[in-house]
C-alpha cells in the first residue's frame, strides 16, 4: 500500500493560512516524471532539487497569477496552459490537477518565431 | 500497453503526447518536436551518436539503438571503419536489407542479426551515422 502511495501521488489540498483560500497542488504524477523533466530543464533554472523545480511549479500553474502572466484552458482536455512572457517560464496543469511540464521556452528547441507564438499554438 | 516513440522506436509506458519525455532519445513531446519533423528529430539523434538519454531509467539489457530502429521500422545507413580501413555498410532500402561483409574481419553481419557478437560496439565506437 505504501508503495502503491508512493508512486501513485493524489493531488494535495493545502490552505493558504494568511487569505483562507484553498488550492490543490498536484505536482507531477510521479516521482519518475518528475526527475526526467527535471532532469531536462534544471539548467535553465534556479534549482538544485527536484523539490524546488516542483516547488517552483506548483507556484507558477496554481498560485496566484502575476498579471503578465498568460492563461488558456486548453479545450480538448481542459489542461491549464500558463505563460509569462516577462519571465518566460512556461507551465501545463493537467485537468486532474497534476503538473505535465514546466519550463523556460526557447525558439532553438520548439523551432516556433517566438515564445508566445509557441504558447498560443499550445492554446 | 506500449506505444512506440515516433523518433527512435522506444517502446514508452505513456502516450507520446503532452510533454512526456522519450528516455531513449530525449524527445520531450509537444515541446522538442512542435515544429521539427520525427524524421528531423531522429537524423540528430543518430548524428549526435544515438545515445540513451535517460539519466533515471536504465537501457535495457544489451540495449542496441539500430535495432531499436529497425524494429520500429526507421531504415537507414551508417558506415564505420575498421583498423584495416574497411568500411562496413548496413543499408535497408524499403525493407531490403543488404549487408557487406569486411572480409578481414572474423565476424560477419547476419542480416537478421546486426550488431551481433562483439562487433557492435566497435561500430558504435567509430560510427558516422547518415540517414538516407
Amino acid at each position: 500500500m505504501y508503495y502503491f502511495l508512493v508512486f501513485f501521488k493524489r493531488p494535495k489540498r493545502w490552505t493558504n493560512a494568511l487569505y483562507g483560500t484553498t488550492h490543490f497542488t498536484g505536482g507531477f504524477t510521479t516521482q519518475l516524471k518528475l526527475g526526467e523533466h527535471f532532469d531536462k530543464h534544471r539548467w535553465q533554472l534556479p534549482v538544485l532539487t527536484e523539490r524546488q523545480y516542483e516547488n517552483l511549479a506548483d507556484r507558477f500553474l496554481v498560485g496566484s497569477k502575476e498579471p503578465s502572466t498568460l492563461e488558456c484552458i486548453r479545450p480538448h482536455d481542459g489542461a491549464r496552459i500558463r505563460y509569462n512572457p516577462e519571465t518566460n517560464e512556461f507551465g501545463v496543469l493537467g485537468a486532474t490537477g497534476f503538473v505535465l511540464t514546466y519550463f523556460p521556452p526557447h525558439p532553438k528547441i520548439h523551432g516556433r518565431p517566438t515564445n508566445l507564438d509557441y504558447y498560443q499554438d499550445n492554446c | 500497453m506500449k506505444w512506440p516513440c515516433p523518433v527512435c522506436g522506444y517502446q514508452l509506458s505513456d502516450p507520446p503526447k503532452d510533454f512526456e519525455i522519450c528516455p531513449s532519445c530525449g524527445t520531450e513531446f509537444g515541446y522538442t518536436d512542435c515544429t521539427f519533423s520525427h524524421d528531423e528529430l531522429r537524423r540528430r539523434w543518430l548524428k549526435s551518436g544515438a545515445r540513451w538519454s535517460s539519466r533515471r531509467i536504465n537501457p535495457p539489457l544489451g540495449w542496441n539503438p539500430v535495432m531499436q530502429l529497425l524494429s520500429a521500422g526507421h531504415g537507414f545507413t551508417i558506415s564505420t571503419r575498421n583498423t584495416n580501413e574497411e568500411v562496413i555498410f548496413v543499408d535497408l532500402d524499403g525493407g531490403n536489407q543488404t549487408v557487406v561483409p569486411v572480409p578481414s574481419d572474423p565476424l560477419t553481419l547476419d542480416s537478421h542479426q546486426y550488431g551481433s557478437g562483439s562487433l557492435m560496439p566497435t561500430i558504435m565506437k567509430n560510427v558516422r551515422f547518415r540517414v538516407v
